[in-house]
């Protein structure tokens, strides 16, 4: 999975000019501050928006767990059914992600962290490469544990590429593009340090080891 | 979203209007038979296209803008009878054209109109799951090899044609298309088009028929059937605002 030389213009600005990474086997974390087209990257990889010039070869079929969707009252069964399918193999996705037994449930009376576990299990399904937007954002820290215990585990045998915010997900990744300026830089994950994150965000980032996990402060 | 609402259906009317007025100025009726229709939809197309436009994706917008495209074609519905009313008395009245009248329907074009609505209703259940997910995301629509734009443009053109076979025949009949589906999701408590594709077209036959008998007879008089839809439709339409507000 390669993105090579992107350019891409939404309202008549330049979101992505240029934008290079290669995407191996693994979870592929893009990071950078509002605005910085991290969804755009990951719109353009789906095939929603043309690029203006450069190349994005994907490895499908995709998965895609969208940030935004829609608060619809249908049936967990009927989301997961949505566009077609087998709903045995639905079900199993629902069981690893901790849900099994909620198809009859009606996916608007669930929880934030519920439906994004749904999709997330449909994405799953549906997808060997699996575009991630947002996949730990308005999560609580129980939710959020679940989902970086599955992405880390399920990483060996599905290819993530995450668009996120938290820096958290930098543990989990196995490789981290930094999305500045409309170009991207691409890093293994040890080299992401804290003076690149805070070139990236503009803002003082430090970072502290605790058990083997890096912690993140934030000065203001 | 409802024809009616929508615009659609006002764009519609002053389509089928407009075909009598170049018949009459013409002065060629066979021209207004082959016409009407095709007049009917390309209105009906471009009522739902400029609301679709100034709605631009904003369920708030999309439904300020169809309220103000139906009074703008209802308008110039009224302003083009009342000028032919002077010429051609022998016209349906207005009220024909602004609330609906079934009496005029003959069982030739009730053919078509079964055909037509055959075509929807089975072409809906068919794509249900697809309509579902546009529903849900562009994004997880688009790696399955949807375009939703292209997708919702699609049956807005397939809607709008019905819409206007319908109302080149019988005028404007309002709000079944909102409530009946609107009733099948309390009812039901599901609201994927697998289910409410086959329960609107069941209960919407069903309101259709009771309010054309209750238009013609139950008053001692005849009156247009949009007068019998809106009566229904309120308390339905306060009934799922209270739903929605609910949160279920």
């Amino acid at each position: 999975m390669r993105v090579e030389g992107i350019r891409l213009s939404l309202g008549g600005r330049e979101v992505l000019r240029g934008v290079s990474f290669e995407a191996a086997d693994g979870l592929t974390l893009i990071l950078g501050p509002n605005g910085a087209g991290k969804t755009t990257l990951l719109r353009a990889m789906a095939g929603i928006y043309r690029p203006d010039a450069g190349v994005v070869e994907v490895e499908g079929p995709l998965g895609y767990l969208p940030a935004e969707f829609f608060n619809v009252d249908m049936r967990v069964a009927d989301v997961l059914l949505a566009g077609g399918g087998r709903l045995e193999k639905y079900s199993w996705w629902l069981n690893v992600v901790g849900l099994a037994g909620y198809e009859e449930r009606i996916f608007s009376t669930l929880s934030t962290g519920e439906k994004k576990l749904v999709l997330l299990a449909k994405a799953l399904a549906e997808g060997r490469t699996v575009l991630l937007d947002e996949p730990t954002a308005n999560l609580d820290p129980a939710h959020k544990a679940l989902v970086m215990g599955l992405l880390s585990r399920l990483k060996k045998v599905k290819r993530f590429i995450a668009a996120s915010h938290d820096l958290d997900l930098i543990d989990v990744a196995d490789s981290v593009v930094l999305l500045r300026g409309g170009t991207a830089v691409q890093l293994r994950p040890e080299e992401v340090t804290d003076e690149e994150l805070s070139k990236t965000y503009g803002a003082r980032i430090r970072s502290f080891r605790l058990d083997g996990r890096r912690v993140f402060a934030l000065d203001f | 979203m409802d024809p009616y609402i929508a615009g659609t259906s006002s764009g519609a009317a002053l389509g089928a209007v407009a075909a009598y007025l170049a018949a009459s100025a013409l002065g060629n009726a066979y021209l207004f038979f082959a016409y009407q229709a095709a007049l009917a939809f390309a209105l009906a197309l471009a009522a739902s296209a400029l609301t679709v436009t100034f709605g631009r994706g904003n369920i708030y917008a999309t439904v300020i803008a169809g309220v103000a495209i139906s009074y703008l074609f209802s308008a110039l519905t009224i302003l083009a009878l009342s000028y032919l009313a002077r010429a051609n008395p022998q016209l349906p009245p207005i009220t024909f054209w602004l609330f609906g009248y079934l009496t005029y329907v003959d069982y030739k074009y009730d053919a078509v109109l079964a055909a037509a609505a055959a075509a929807v209703v089975g072409l809906a259940y068919l794509e249900a799951r697809r309509i579902d997910l546009v529903a849900i995301s562009d994004e997880i629509s688009s790696v399955r090899g949807i375009r939703p734009s292209r997708y919702r443009l699609a049956w807005l053109i397939g809607i709008s044609l019905a819409t206007a076979l319908v109302v080149a025949k019988v005028g404007v009949i309002g709000f079944v298309g909102f409530m009946v589906p609107h009733i099948a999701r309390i009812l039901l408590k599901n609201g994927s088009a697998t289910a409410l594709v086959p329960a609107s077209a069941a209960l919407g036959a069903l309101t259709l028929t009771l309010s054309a008998a209750v238009s013609r007879g139950a008053l001692g008089f005849e009156v247009p059937v949009t007068a019998i839809t809106s009566l229904i439709a309120v308390p339905v339409m306060v009934l799922a605002l209270s739903h929605a507000r609910r949160g279920d």
